[in-house]
């Protein structure tokens, strides 16, 4: 499968014209992970916007339970998917950390370059943005609806969190 | 002379009394003092110890119970476990939203113990 075809086969980039996925294709740059190999982590500044081309990621963030520390997976991604997406939204922070479940490839696209293609390409980049709107509402009514239940539950079991 | 007798021994009197209230308040202060910081000292230890414990886990009996928890593969997965199922639960709001699919039932909760 060419670049091209990866790259439509994304839900991000599913409505473009063929001159934007091919703009794009010349920006995309094929990153290889192992098994375990961490893509990003919760913190760093966030460059990269990226999509998975074969293999899955899991996103995840740390917890921790006398003393030790480790990463539970909130979410997976896989082909298709855009991960990544706070490299298009200030403070370009990410809010999580990535790393692959299995032996993965991505395609990643930096900011700056991306911003450069919407800048002689306005139909892009208003297709693209729909797009992370629509991604970023859905994590956001997930995460709330889940902060949500857990508050119910907190407060259903008189937890000393719990503070009226 | 009787007078002054008389006078000398109330004096007295009066005096060991406002020195056995005086001894006595001193010692209610220091009293109150020393459970005070006792109570301190055990509520900076509390708060240490619950903030690492996640909310699904938490139970106010339970609480200093958990830091025995082996934090392993096993108990990961049981976490992720359940995070799926809510996860599960809520991708149905996330598409419908009402209130009967947010505070939809996932299954069992994680219990540490």
């Amino acid at each position: 499968m060419s670049m091209d075809e990866h790259i439509r086969t994304a839900e991000l980039f599913a409505s473009l014209s063929s001159g934007s996925i091919q703009r794009l294709a010349a920006i995309a740059r094929v990153l290889p992970l192992r098994t375990g190999e961490y893509l990003f982590l919760l913190g760093d500044s966030a460059q990269y916007i990226t999509l998975v081309k074969s293999g899955l990621v899991e996103l995840c963030f740390p917890i921790s339970i006398g003393g030790v520390v480790k990463d539970i997976t909130v979410e997976t991604a896989g082909r298709g998917k855009t991960i990544g997406w706070s490299a298009m939204v200030k403070p370009y922070r990410f809010t999580l950390s990535a790393r692959a479940a299995e032996p993965t490839e991505v395609v990643a696209f930096a900011r700056q370059e991306l911003q450069a293609l919407f800048a002689m390409d306005p139909v892009m980049e208003r297709c693209v943005v729909s797009g992370l709107s629509e991604l970023m509402a859905e994590r956001l009514t997930t995460f709330q609806a889940l902060w949500a239940r857990e508050l119910l539950r907190t407060l259903s079991s008189g937890s000393p969190h719990a503070t009226p | 002379m009787e007078t002054a007798l008389v006078v000398l021994a109330v004096g007295v009197l009066f005096g060991g009394m406002v020195l056995m209230l005086t001894m006595g308040f001193l010692n209610a202060e220091r009293e109150r003092t020393l459970q005070a910081q006792a109570q301190e000292a055990a509520a900076v230890r509390r708060p240490a110890a619950m903030i690492t414990i996640p909310g699904f886990f938490s139970r106010p009996e339970r609480a200093m119970e958990s830091l025995n928890v082996v934090f392993d593969d096993e108990l990961v997965n049981r976490i992720e476990h359940h995070v799926r199922l809510e996860q599960a639960v809520v991708a149905q709001f996330v598409h419908h939203p009402s209130v009967d699919n947010l505070y939809r039932e996932s299954g069992a909760p994680v219990h540490v113990h």
